[in-house]
């Protein structure tokens, strides 16, 4: 495999550093999770088979965690800390997502790891980062988005800003985590040195919409929120969410081509060669209700299958907004053998997801349950003692 | 020194995601440069002049330079022009592959194939060549020919409709890119995986992504929520299904939000330390999450009833202060002066020879050994023709202008 003979100590819970280990884990890499005694806390966050708390039986550990060894070692005391720095001493890479604060309490931060052992990669995953006023301030990635200035931008206009779903922001954290991390493998090829990386959640929500904003916000258009259009249509329109007969799809008939593309495909309605309807920009900012209550129309007695299927045909964008259900079941998926069925133990077969890119001469290692809580802690202790 | 100098990325990425990606492979060093047919831009170029400080920044015949997203996603690249769809188009591309080390692209399934560009032709050229084509749906498949930007990926992947108030149809989060961003970190994952494979075998390697994909696998927790009890996890707003109170809360003045959250027991007594234990936190049922959960709307009803009568600033740091998670809701205008980012230089100064300076976000990293610092803006169109032509492929000048005459290099 890729990362075959990489070692990697995963000190961090719940998504952000375990998806950035996961990464690691599905090309190859020894990922060695150290949990404390009461495991990480994706083992208590579920879903859970009948909603029944189990921590060996949480659907989203199951997902981050397969592929790794779980070894306990409690940072309390000072004899898990001592097990933790001798698995470091061994270790390529370090990942952590607990507090700086508490790991320089610890001493296991980057100045006592990375002194003891110059080839050390030791990436910090945060919300604030471990550098900038807000350092040590509380909060995940619901907060991370807050300020991030993602969250401003969902949602409907005077109505509470949105979350985006389901810990999104941790994982673009573990993501970037984990480029990061190969970047400094791939340096440390040349210079035989380790090196410290700080990735924060906010600073990599920033830079996603920081940079999506420059196509609004200079060209005249307000990055907020705008129900279920991109504010302001993004200029031309039509970039939003509609309804039809079973359901909403996304269209985006921004382009000339498209649009035209679009009322061919609905038949050619008798307004579509007014001069009102041709002017994009004009649509998106001085009557796009007047357009969207068109659009509609036209949308109404289709259904989403149709209406993807005929999108494909004239070759315009849309999709029919679909449910976690729908996936699971999608045949282009299937095709491409995006889900493996793992056997969990006291729960049965499920699907999950594998990486979403596929190599054309290495594969990735196979999906399997993830470790029971502890379940290498004493083959770990038996190698250290081994020497 | 960076860490990929030597390396060159032969870059036929479009829009966002593609560029991006190896974007960041400039970043770090790599010659990167980007290709373009004049009748065929980057789309990304495509916006016409910018507004800088209330102005329409325009330069007659040069507006295709001059976008900040073009330059943020396109910053320490080098451009060269070239026509593909030309035989002798697609044998300088031949040419070049020979040498360099990554190709990326995002057209449609089968375009290189169409233009004999393929992996399997590339690599006869490049035995250690590595290429990731990072399509809507990956290379096969029943849909593989899908066209789409990031909204329309991640409806389809199963994002959108979850992105909502509760029990309202989703409103989706379409101003946010969140696949296009995505796309272009997980290739770059992919693509650094395969280059320090190259380096320990000597092997080249064919990556093949689906976007869709890089959107689906993140929902794996709703995934197993169906599996295991058949439900379909719709969106519940600003709440948590396991934390309460969780919500952006508004605080005095015109749509000003604290995003609050109390995740554990001591965040509910540090909450009521901050608001100096108000009646309405004293019940005993409420210092258990199952309490609080069953209290939610009463709970989140008295919480605003606070925020309101607070300036944003005054409940951020009062609730700071007493260790609660606690964060303004920021406009992208408040982003770009918040010391928090400016003191990470999230954003960094660099001057562009025609818009002057300007602020692009670097790597959202920070690395103790490597610099990823911004060192330039995004080339102009054609700007490196004679150095790739000429000094990589060893064109005299006159056959360069020569194709260029006959718009092969155009």
């Amino acid at each position: 495999m890729m990362l075959s003979g990489l070692t990697v100590v995963e000190a961090g819970e719940f998504v952000a550093a375990p998806y950035c280990g996961r990464l690691l884990a599905d090309l190859g890499a020894r990922v060695i999770k150290l949990e404390p005694p009461g495991g990480d806390l994706a083992r208590r966050y579920g879903p859970f088979p009948g909603g029944v708390p189990d921590p060996e039986k949480s659907g989203l550990f199951a997902f981050l965690n397969t592929g790794k060894e779980s070894v306990v070692a409690d940072f309390a005391d000072p004899a898990g800390r001592e097990q933790a720095r001798a698995l470091a001493a061994r270790a390529d890479v370090w990942i952590t997502g607990y507090p700086c604060r508490q790991l320089t309490e610890q001493g296991l931060d980057w100045d006592i790891l990375g002194r003891a052992h110059p080839r050390l990669v030791y990436c910090a995953l945060s919300t604030f980062g471990w550098s900038g006023p807000y350092r040590d301030r509380q909060g995940g990635g619901f907060h991370a988005s807050a300020l991030a200035g993602v969250t401003w931008a969902i949602g409907n206009p005077g109505r509470p800003p949105l979350q985006l779903p389901l810990t999104q922001a941790d994982f673009q954290g573990g993501a970037n985590a984990a480029c990061a991390i190969l970047v400094a493998l791939y340096a440390r090829r040349r210079s035989g040195a380790g090196q410290f990386i700080d990735v924060a959640l906010a600073e990599v929500l920033a830079n996603y919409a920081g940079i999506g904003s420059t196509l609004y916000l200079y060209y005249g258009l307000q990055w907020r929120r705008d129900g279920q259009r991109a504010s302001g249509s993004m200029g031309p329109y039509p970039l939003g969410i509609f309804p039809c007969k079973d359901g909403l799809v996304v269209l985006i008939a921004r382009t000339l081509r498209d649009w035209d593309r679009f009322l061919k495909a609905m038949g050619s309605p008798p307004w579509a060669d007014n001069s009102r309807y041709r002017d994009q920009v004009a649509m998106g900012r001085d009557y796009p209700d007047e357009v969207d209550a068109l659009v509609k129309d036209l949308l109404k007695d289709h259904s989403q299958e149709d209406l993807f299927r005929i999108a494909r045909e004239y070759g315009f964008p849309l999709a029919p907004l679909r449910t976690i259900r729908d996936s699971l079941e999608d045949p282009q998926f299937a095709h491409r053998g995006f889900f493996e069925t793992v056997e969990l133990p006291g729960i049965g077969p499920v699907k999950l997801p594998r990486l979403p890119f596929q190599f054309s001469s290495v594969k990735p290692r196979p999906l399997a349950a993830p470790p029971r809580l502890g379940q290498h802690t004493e083959a770990a202790l038996r190698e250290l003692r081994a020497g | 020194m960076l860490p990929l100098q030597g390396l060159r990325v032969l870059d036929l990425g479009w829009v966002w995601a593609g560029p991006m990606a190896v974007c960041y492979l400039a970043d770090l060093g790599a010659e990167v440069i980007k290709l373009e047919h004049t009748e065929r831009l980057d789309n990304s170029r495509l916006r016409g002049a910018p507004i800088i400080n209330g102005k329409k920044f325009s330069i007659p015949g040069k507006s295709i330079e001059l976008g900040p997203f073009y330059h943020n996603s396109n910053r320490h690249k080098l451009s060269a022009r070239l026509n593909l769809k030309h035989p002798k188009g697609a044998e300088l591309f031949r040419a070049l592959t020979a040498k360099s080390d990554v190709v990326l692209e995002n057209f449609t399934p089968g375009t290189m194939e169409d233009l004999g560009l393929d992996y399997p032709a590339l690599a006869r050229l490049k035995p250690d060549l590595v290429m990731i084509s990072l399509s809507t749906a990956g290379q096969t498949g029943p849909i593989a020919d899908l066209r789409g930007y990031a909204p329309v990926i991640s409806a389809y992947s199963g994002m959108e409709a979850l992105v909502g108030y509760e029990g309202e149809p989703p409103t989706g989060m379409l101003n946010f890119g969140l696949n296009d961003s995505s796309s272009g970190v997980h290739a770059l994952f992919a693509m650094m995986a395969a280059l320090l494979y190259r380096e320990e075998t000597g092997q080249g390697q064919y990556i093949d992504m689906s976007q869709m994909e890089v959107g689906a696998a993140p929902l794996a927790e709703a995934m197993l929520e169906y599996q295991f009890n058949g439900t379909v996890m719709q969106s519940i707003g600003n709440r948590h299904r396991l934390y309460c109170p969780h919500g952006a809360f508004p605080c005095a003045g015109e749509d000003r939000w604290i995003a609050v959250s109390v995740e554990h027991d001591d965040h509910w007594q540090a909450l009521r330390t901050a608001l100096g234990d108000p009646e309405w936190t004293r019940d005993d049922s409420c210092r258990t999450a199952a309490g609080r959960l069953a209290s939610r709307s009463r709970l989140e009803t008295e919480l605003t009833r606070w925020t309101a009568t607070q300036s944003r600033e005054a409940a951020v740091e009062q609730l700071v202060a007493a260790g609660v998670p606690a964060t303004p809701v920021l406009s992208m205008e408040e982003q770009f002066v918040d010391p928090h980012f400016a003191a990470r230089q999230t954003r960094q100064q660099t001057v562009h020879p025609l818009l002057g300076e300007e602020m692009l976000y670097r790597l959202p990293w920070q690395m103790s050994a490597t610099s990823i610092s911004i060192r330039g803006s995004a080339p102009q169109l054609g700007e490196h023709d004679d150095y790739v032509y000429g000094d990589i492929l060893g064109l005299d000048i006159e056959t360069i202008r020569d194709l260029q005459q006959q718009k092969i290099i155009y």
